[in-house]
């Protein structure tokens, strides 16, 4: 087991275009047919495959890593038809310590695209599910995922690596939840019934929201995102009077004029009372500026207001990366730890397998001498005396694993010390 | 018992600064193990504090609120009680640095001038004078919560509105729920107070004969609870709130809190003991 090596060859969104990416990405169905292949390759004796958008990366345990990169594109020749060309783009590999490290790194998301991304420690979960599923005994990369899930909790719940909005919609969440508690009781108009609104009311959706009101040029379009989400459709201009009675205003269109205008607000505001927050998304705006001061519950923003806020929070989570690499490489090094523990188990197993076969041999010379009774005595004290000098060499060896003092070599010398095979 | 008073006396400021050390790391790193510490520690402190305020009343043979220091004692559980229900009933615990605050520097106040000497007064030994104390300083405890939490909505209005993403952004929750927070406080100061004040009448009524209307201190404390009371109704029969009631809170306490220093310095009613 010593010889044994966890390597990671990976494309990802570093070193991989897009279309590159795009064709050797891999469904679970070719993850699992992958894996049932390792079934007839000596050399690869574990293999699990975490297959997003935006990185493919191959973990194997292997003795002899060399030449893994051809099984691989013989791999995709057979199982997705795919011939990998000479041009190809050069992976990423990474052996042992270093590949253990960037597992747990992609788990909790400082590997992604964007720092912190949530969806990714999901995906390593979903890899680890399809790794279980497989029928098939991995115990090194069992443990691998295992431990990269946690330490992938783990920075999500110790640091602020994942919290923040980091895109346009998610700040305009953001900035609600800064003012709402939930969104159960309160009604969003949105203004605009394209992309961007649906990402918006998606968002909402998610925290709780339920009574939506939609304002769009097109009546169909606004229909349609009416009956996804819930609620009701208006004309553009209904929009005054539905500001009465909403607590959020989301515009998102190409709308060259204001659609909130100053005096229809100013007119409307004496029929309300309570927040009312305005999220302007649209270029150019929709919103006419001067309506954040007709009252001081009124809070106004724009598009490069909520770009201000992503970028505060890109930065607060940069902030975060030194201490979610500590909680990593604390994982890291458990795990590195009970690999090591691995390595020295054979040794331990040869060591209380020839104090054994002596108290065997030993003992079978009074086998036919002595009563049953003496005989069971005799075996009591010679287990006991076993245990008694099996104990320290034992002790000792699994301390000196644990602190990285055994190589291949010392191994070698004390299994051949401890061998029963010898004449 | 004079003992235990005066350990505990020393005690107190130290656990609840030590609760307030740890409701502002919470405050800024976010790590709810140093809050569910807090939030444990102020539950100590408390029981602490009301084992401590027993045990004097139970040494002097008295109510312990004979000068105004020992008063800060007595505010400082209060405000420490009425907290700790409101937190656990949210389970929000950010906005706990400024009440432990509080509570920390009445608390060491009132420590540093602990003169631990027996006393004898006759009002003060009188039970429903006890009650109706608790009561008056339980409802005004918790109408200076509600000012704090409508001063943190006040200032977080602020910062949304301008756009400052500070610290205070980071740390408060957000204005529904401190607003919330404020009407419950507001209600529970309004019926607490009330109580408390309908006991002090019937007492004063008991003992001399009037309501003691004659201070001015009491007539002020009437008209500040008709003045919250008809504000909350007003408010809540209407459906207005936002930061405009919220500012109206924070004036109405300050309000109070500025007539009854300057009367409780300046005159000398039948409130003071000594």
């Amino acid at each position: 087991m010593e010889n044994e090596q966890v390597v990671v060859i990976g494309y990802d969104h570093k070193n991989t275009p897009v279309e590159f990416r795009d064709k050797i990405s891999l469904t679970s169905d070719k993850v699992i047919s992958f894996t049932k292949a390792v079934g007839n390759n000596n050399r690869i004796q574990e293999i699990a495959i975490v297959s997003t958008c935006n990185r493919t990366e191959f973990y194997i345990v292997t003795p002899k890593p060399e030449a893994l990169l051809c099984w691989l594109s013989w791999q995709y020749r057979y199982n997705k038809q795919f011939a990998f060309p000479h041009h190809a783009p050069k992976p990423n590999i990474l052996y042992n310590q270093k590949a253990v490290r960037h597992l747990f790194s992609v788990s909790s998301g400082l590997e992604s695209l964007i720092l912190g991304e949530d969806q990714i420690l999901g995906q390593v979960k979903e890899s680890y599910n399809l790794l279980l599923s497989s029928g098939r005994k991995f115990p090194l990369l069992n443990k691998l995922f295992e431990q990269a899930i946690v330490a992938g909790k783990a920075v999500r719940t110790q640091t602020t690596l994942c919290q923040g909005a980091v895109s346009i919609g998610l700040a305009a969440v953001e900035l609600a939840r800064k003012i709402f508690r939930s969104f159960e009781k309160h009604r969003i108009l949105l203004i605009g019934a394209g992309e961007t609104s649906e990402l918006v009311a998606k968002h909402f959706a998610s925290l709780g929201a339920k009574q939506f009101i939609i304002a769009n040029r097109t009546r169909e379009k606004s229909q349609a995102l009416a009956e996804k989400f819930g609620g009701k459709v208006i004309s553009l201009e209904q929009i005054p009077m539905a500001l009465s009675e909403v607590n959020v205003v989301v515009t998102a269109t190409n709308s060259p004029t204001y659609l909130v205008g100053y005096e229809e607000t100013k007119k409307i505001l004496k029929l309300r009372s309570g927040p009312l927050l305005m999220v302007d998304i649209s270029t150019p705006r929709n919103i006419n500026p001067g309506i954040k001061d007709l009252s001081q519950d009124i809070f106004l923003y724009n598009i490069d207001d909520l770009r201000n806020v992503i970028t505060n929070n890109i930065e607060k989570r940069k902030s975060q990366i030194p201490e979610a690499q500590t909680i990593i490489n604390y994982y890291a090094d458990n795990y590195l730890k009970w690999r090591r523990s691995l390595n020295v188990t054979p040794t331990i197993k040869a060591v209380v397998r020839y104090f054994e076969e002596i108290r065997d041999k030993e003992l079978e010379k009074f086998s036919n001498k002595v009563s049953a009774q003496e005989f069971q005595n005799l075996e009591k004290l010679a287990n006991g005396i076993i245990k008694k000098i099996q104990h320290q060499p034992v002790i000792t060896l699994q301390k000196m694993a644990r602190k990285q003092q055994l190589d291949v070599s010392k191994l070698h010398l004390i299994s051949e010390i401890y061998s029963t095979e010898r004449n | 018992m004079l003992k235990l008073v005066i350990a505990l006396n020393i005690f107190l400021p130290i656990i609840y600064g030590l609760t307030t050390v740890l409701y502002g790391r919470y405050f800024i790193n976010k790590k709810l193990k140093t809050a569910k510490w807090a939030s444990f520690l102020l539950l100590c402190g408390t029981c602490l504090h009301l084992v401590f305020l027993v045990a004097k009343g139970w040494h002097f043979q008295r109510f312990p609120i004979e000068s105004s220091f020992e008063s800060l004692s007595m505010l400082a559980f209060d405000i420490a009680v009425i907290y700790c229900v409101t937190e656990r009933l949210k389970r929000e615990y950010t906005t706990g640095i400024f009440f432990l605050s509080i509570v920390t520097l009445c608390q060491t106040v009132s420590t540093l001038l602990f003169r631990g000497e027996k006393t004898t007064n006759e009002l003060l030994a009188n039970p429903l004078f006890g009650v109706h104390a608790s009561f008056t300083l339980l409802g005004l405890s918790a109408l200076a919560i509600a000012t704090l939490y409508a001063l943190m909505y006040c200032v977080l209005a602020k910062q949304i509105k301008k756009k400052q993403f500070g610290i205070l952004y980071e740390g408060l929750p957000d204005l529904e729920t401190l607003d919330s927070m404020r009407q419950n406080a507001t209600i529970c100061g309004i019926i607490v107070l009330g109580i408390g004040i309908l006991l002090g009448h019937f007492w004063a009524y008991k003992l001399f004969g009037h309501f003691g209307l004659a201070d001015p201190k009491v007539w002020i404390t009437d008209i500040a609870l008709c003045a919250y009371a008809t504000i909350w109704w007003s408010t809540w029969k209407s459906g207005v709130h936002g930061l405009r009631t919220n500012i109206l809170s924070v004036w109405l306490f300050v309000m109070l809190f500025t007539v009854v220093t300057v009367l409780e310095f300046f005159l000398n009613t039948f409130h003071r003991f000594v």
